[in-house]
């Protein structure tokens, strides 16, 4: 099926986000859409889909081809965060519930082995990583026949082996006859496979990615690694830990130090680990766990990777109370203390909860995936804003899987699962 | 000293694997025809005294001793012991004596256990596919996914608190965080499946080792029941 956009205008709240805006994607085609954070994307594909203004109230004129009423039962969508898009409790049930009624248990199985997901088929959904999420949508869409399938962001939530997989998967479904529309940062991981790439800027499309990508160049040049460090401020002892309810040993042998103003990086793949690690440490600071050692020297903080789950107050200002304004505005968010934490970006919530951190006296911060999400520049303020902290003294313990967090890091954990 | 914050976490912690935790099997594929009466008949036995209890709590055991989920009915002991030392202390200055109040508590165990054991062996895409077949379209999602969403928000509340006792916050502030987050979830789910709703056919197939099992289980409660009905066993 041909996907076709003339002159599309979207407007929320008086603000205009796209602008005659104009794509066409033919079957078996990809297409790659990048640009900022805030410049549309994510709203693109949502008008094509029909999600605005349907579910989300905005004002849209132009001109989509098929109709997105009609696009919605032809397409598959799979969200940013991958873990929206399932709806059922099992991996055999997500597959069976929405694809033709013939398929059978066995073939259950035998797709899911082919697609690197053997003895799967019983697994309970929310236990599945992100790249096993992003497989077993793509498998879903593969199965019910759908013509065209919309990707937000399918990267960003991988590791580069895990980002290799879901590439070569949706290169199935392009020589299949697919057409692909894709919204990334991560260019490289799509380059060799999508026919046209995009940036949106302005509301618009613009072919012109290398100019863009320079000025990335210029502003990751700018991230260093903290140059001071002092005593140790947290040592790390996993003998073995197995989770309660499970059979597997997920962590085993795993020690490492921490000193005073140093960025600790937890690196490997999806679903190695990297999470429990960084929630044992918190866990295992309040009480003791079995298997797990750790002494710390003064607060330790821990920011999950959703960082809302991190807020106890409804506005920055009151989060990082009144000693914390200045630290705010050194981390970018001048003009934002008073709006609601709901109303923040998530890279604005991330910088929110460093300064928090900080404020709140913390020696040790745990953060969880910092930079997943966002685009270089945002991702960049972020590490920014941890670097000045750590050259503060306090000291990071990061998991993540993003390059970009490693030129930042004194020192790397590896995590193997 | 243990603090609130550890002691909410471990509760959630309890009632998540008390219900949720593990894969699919095939003892979750029986009938809500058979494990529907199943648990009627518990309860019922429970409340007829202490022969009543030791028949359910044997008949628990079987299923869980066959269904390889022992550590499931042990999480159903803990999580079922609070409420039932809460009514031994309450009973126990009307009773007057450590044996009644203890078979009062045994009952609340054996009826929280047997409640618990049905939600865990109960299959949401049954209710599902039920639903569906009803006609009830819409109404056919919410038990797969109450399913998937109730873990997903369980483990976020955990990360919420934990975050909140490490900063030395109240808990409750926590938990409000977690409201939050789960409006932005409902509003990402509502997004995500947008293009899928209409898609849903859920599929769900029964198990006859499992349905044999649960019958078996079921005709030997039954008749202990009538047994102590008819007064031919103690009670």
């Amino acid at each position: 099926m041909k996907v076709k956009v003339k002159d599309l205008n979207v407007v929320f709240n008086d603000i205009s986000i796209l602008s005659n805006l104009n794509l066409t994607v033919g079957e078996g085609e990809a297409v790659l859409i990048t640009g900022p954070s805030g410049s549309g994307k994510t709203t693109l594909l949502r008008t094509i889909l029909g999600i605005v203004p349907n579910v989300i109230s905005g004002l849209v004129k132009g001109f989509i081809e098929p109709e997105p009423h009609t696009l919605r039962r032809k397409a598959y969508y799979v969200p940013q965060e991958p873990w929206f898009s399932v709806i059922t409790p099992y991996v055999w049930s997500e597959i069976m519930s929405f694809t033709p009624s013939q398929l059978r248990l066995e073939d259950v199985e035998d797709v899911l082995s082919a697609w690197g997901m053997s003895g799967y088929a019983f697994r309970t959904t929310y236990t599945l990583s992100a790249g096993e999420l992003q497989r077993l949508a793509l498998m879903v869409a593969r199965l019910s026949h759908k013509e065209v399938v919309l990707l937000d962001e399918p990267a960003s939530h991988l590791d580069s082996r895990n980002a290799e997989k879901v590439v070569r998967i949706v290169n199935v479904l392009r020589n299949s006859g697919i057409a692909v529309i894709i919204v990334d940062h991560d260019v490289k991981a799509w380059m060799g496979l999508v026919d046209r790439a995009y940036v949106l800027r302005n509301g618009t499309l613009d072919e012109d990615i290398m100019s863009y990508y320079k000025e990335f160049d210029r502003l990751v040049g700018e991230l260093s690694k903290p140059r001071t460090q002092g005593d140790i401020v947290l040592e790390v002892r996993v003998t073995k830990y197995r989770p309660p309810g499970s059979r597997k040993i997920v962590l085993e042998g795993v020690e490492f130090a921490v000193r005073k103003g140093e960025i600790v990086l937890v690196k490997g793949p999806s679903g190695s680990g990297k999470t429990t690690l960084l929630r044992l440490l918190a866990t295992s600071v309040k009480e003791p766990v079995l298997g797990t050692k750790t002494s710390v020297t003064g607060r330790l903080i821990y920011v999950p990777d959703n960082p809302l789950l991190y807020f106890t107050e409804p506005i920055a200002a009151k989060e990082v109370g009144k000693g914390g304004i200045e630290k705010l505005r050194e981390f970018g968010i001048a003009g934002r203390e008073s709006t609601p934490i709901t109303r923040l970006s998530t890279g604005e919530r991330r910088r929110v909860a460093v300064a928090s951190a900080i404020v709140r006296g913390a020696s040790v911060v745990v953060m969880d995936e910092p930079t997943v999400g966002l685009d270089v520049i945002n991702k960049v303020r972020v590490l920014k804003a941890i670097v000045k902290a750590a050259e503060d003294g306090t000291a990071f313990v990061i998991a993540s899987h993003d390059p970009l967090v490693e030129r930042v890091a004194n020192k790397v954990v590896n995590i193997h699962g | 000293m243990v603090s609130a914050g550890t002691v909410f976490r471990w509760i959630s912690e309890v009632i998540f694997r008390s219900i949720f935790a593990g894969d699919d099997t095939s003892f979750k594929h029986s009938t809500l025809l058979i494990n529907t009466p199943l648990v009627i008949t518990q309860i019922l036995l429970a409340s007829e005294g202490s022969t009543g209890v030791v028949v359910t709590m044997a008949s628990l055991l079987v299923v869980h001793l066959l269904a390889g989920t022992l550590e499931v009915l042990a999480y159903a002991l803990i999580m079922t012991s609070l409420p039932a030392v809460w009514y031994f202390l309450t009973t126990l200055p009307f009773t007057i004596s450590l044996t009644t109040s203890a078979i009062i508590a045994l009952r609340v165990v054996a009826v929280g256990s047997a409640l618990l054991t049905f939600i865990y062996f109960l299959n949401p895409l049954e209710l599902s596919m039920l639903a569906h077949k009803l006609c009830l379209k819409r109404t056919s999602l919410y038990p797969a996914m109450t399913w998937k969403v109730t873990p997903h928000v369980m483990r976020d509340m955990k990360s919420a608190m934990l975050s909140a006792e490490l900063k030395g916050e109240k808990l409750w502030k926590a938990l409000a965080v977690t409201i939050l987050a789960v409006n932005e979830y409902s509003s990402m789910y509502e997004e995500g499946t947008y293009a899928r709703m209409q898609d849903f056919k859920p599929r769900y197939w029964y198990d006859g080792k499992a349905v044999l099992i649960f019958t078996l289980i079921l005709a030997v409660d039954i008749i202990a029941l009538l047994l102590l009905y008819l007064r031919m066993i103690p009670a």
